[in-house]
């Protein structure tokens, strides 16, 4: 068969199939993004005083009650205590609470659908990530990239426009997160920025302190221009947290989930890295956010419950679950799943999660079959 | 400032046609090929709808950030399609026994042989053959090397005659 043939029998098999690019269409797709959009930005910062915690919205207000909110920063990173052993893994001791199941995964590869590695999802080797938040907690924080222009801004429902030193972009605030975009170095490069716990004049303030660390860059960027800003000034009480390079190619993943009877926890540890832990909580939906501590470590604690966005009628499936994440080390991070929304056994979970010794591992992993030794993963798009 | 979906009391259409495309712009002229892309690799018309408006919605979340629009369209809709198939697999190959009547007899061998195929061959030969990109575009599509392209397309090409022939 030639490749002619081939052709014109794929040409008969649409010839009779239309599909018009009409407004009706637009607007799904309209639709659509604003769904997409609250799916990678939801979350709010909410008053739930769970686990006895600092809440984002008190570390809000004391910001915003600041006489003198800016100052110099603070020089020592963020850095949470290494972990010797390497790999952590984490249990859960509380009455009533059994181990399931345990598994050790080494090595895992994203993997695209044709089982070959696929590229970084957004390749860009100029791209600067930094991320702020205070010494002790995850929120208030901000989440700042900053890469070689690739388009205009694009201004949809809702936007607001603002100006960052001179430059006008626009901003938005779904639940709770404010998200800014702007264009700097005469429209050569762009600025996202996201930021949980401050409300739209301090993150617009925020961004207004950022001082580019290369004054000017062209498009395409040349080899010695840098991206990225310097941070010498900051709301008051927010350090940049240093993030290590790039994520790695391939992971290790402990999982140990535990059944009450009723529900379920599971607690995943996995050597991903700090900038894979902040792209995991910028991309988060959930609707309530809070600053707790665990293990003696900062952590965030979100619950996700019903989604609607008004005057559409999409609408986000409940999915009944609360989640902490934190960086147990320098490279470790862990993510809790829990099955439940009850603010008290959230808190008991919280407060009975411990971290064990190699050889306890070891024995759980023994007793709590299944192990697998290589996983791949399919990378979605 | 160009504006990508834009307020609803906007009307998509009838820009004149600037050197770089609005966003609007590239649905009037991309959105009807790439559903008959969509269509091709999931055999149906609400399943490729679906595919289609996700791709251009992510594209819409990410405009001022994607430098080559056409290509990052092809790469969604093919991940997408894929993702689809991936979840009903079992019923790849039922979709093309509900086209229309009308629909020629080489069109209906030509389509079964298409089903059959593995979904990456299926979306290299549907990109090849009938989309017109070339192997660089595809594999940049596919997230695979060009030469990875090459061997699908020369595999899929051997099982469609195999089928067709059959």
């Amino acid at each position: 068969m030639s490749t002619s043939s081939v052709e014109e029998r794929l040409q008969r098999l649409v010839e009779d199939f239309t599909a018009p690019a009409t407004t009706t269409a637009y607007r799904a797709i309209e639709r659509r993004t604003r769904v997409l959009r609250r799916r990678r930005r939801v979350g709010v910062a909410t008053a739930a005083g769970v686990v006895g915690v600092v809440v984002a919205v008190a570390a809000a207000v004391v910001l915003r009650d600041d006489p003198s909110p800016e100052r110099t920063v603070e020089v020592d990173p963020v850095r949470p205590p290494v972990d010797e052993t390497g790999m952590p893994a984490l249990t859960l001791d509380l009455d009533g609470w059994e181990v399931t199941a345990a598994t050790e995964e080494l090595d895992i590869v994203l993997l695209g659908f044709d089982g070959l590695p696929p590229p970084p999802p957004d390749p860009d080797p100029d791209e600067a990530v930094q991320v702020f938040h205070p010494p002790d907690e995850l929120m208030p924080s901000v989440y700042v990239s900053h890469t070689p222009v690739r388009g205009t801004i694009g201004q949809q429902m809702f936007d607001t426009p603002v100006t960052i030193r001179g430059v006008d972009g626009l901003g938005w605030e779904d639940f709770g997160e404010v998200a800014l975009t702007w264009n700097p170095h005469g429209g050569n490069t762009t600025v996202w920025l996201r930021a949980r716990g401050l409300d739209f004049d301090q993150v617009v303030d925020f961004a207004n302190g950022l001082e580019p660390r290369d004054a000017d860059i062209a498009s395409p960027p040349g080899p010695d221009e840098r991206f990225g800003f310097e941070t010498t000034e900051l709301p008051a009480g927010m350090i940049e947290d240093p993030l290590a390079a790039e994520r790695p190619t391939s992971f290790d993943r402990r999982t140990v989930t535990l059944s009450n009877g009723t529900d379920f926890v599971r607690i995943t540890v996995d050597d991903e890295g700090q900038r894979a832990f902040y792209e995991y909580l910028t991309g988060v939906i959930a609707d309530t956010w809070s600053t707790v501590t665990v293990v003696d470590r900062p952590a965030t604690l979100f619950t996700r419950t019903y989604g609607w966005i008004p005057g559409s009628p999409v609408s986000i499936e409940d999915d009944g679950m609360a989640e902490l994440n934190w960086l147990h080390t320098t490279t470790a991070k862990v993510r809790v799943e829990i099955s439940s929304h009850d603010e008290d056994q959230v808190e008991a979970i919280a407060g009975g999660l411990r971290q064990l010794s190699e050889a306890e591992w070891n024995d759980l992993l023994a007793s709590a079959p299944p192990t697998t030794t290589t996983t791949a993963m399919t990378f979605p798009p | 400032m160009n504006t990508a979906v834009g307020s609803a009391a906007e009307v998509p259409g009838s820009h004149p046609a600037p050197v770089a495309p609005t966003f609007e712009e590239l649905f009037h002229e991309r959105y009807e090929p790439m559903m008959r892309v969509a269509f091709l690799l999931v055999g149906s018309r609400a399943e490729a709808e679906d595919v289609v408006q996700d791709a251009f919605a992510r594209m819409n979340l990410r405009w001022s950030r994607i430098d080559n629009p056409s290509a990052y369209l092809h790469r969604c809709v093919v991940n997408r399609a894929n993702d689809l198939l991936r979840r009903r697999r079992v019923e790849q190959r039922v979709w093309w026994l509900h086209r229309h009547e009308t629909s020629e007899l080489d069109a209906d061998e030509i389509g079964d042989a298409l089903a059959a195929l593995p979904p990456a061959r299926r979306a290299a030969v549907v990109l090849r053959y009938y989309a017109g990109l070339s192997e660089q575009e595809i594999a940049e599509a596919l997230d695979v090397r060009p030469g990875t392209v090459k061997s699908m397309l020369h595999r899929a090409m051997a099982e469609l005659k195999r089928v067709i022939e059959r």
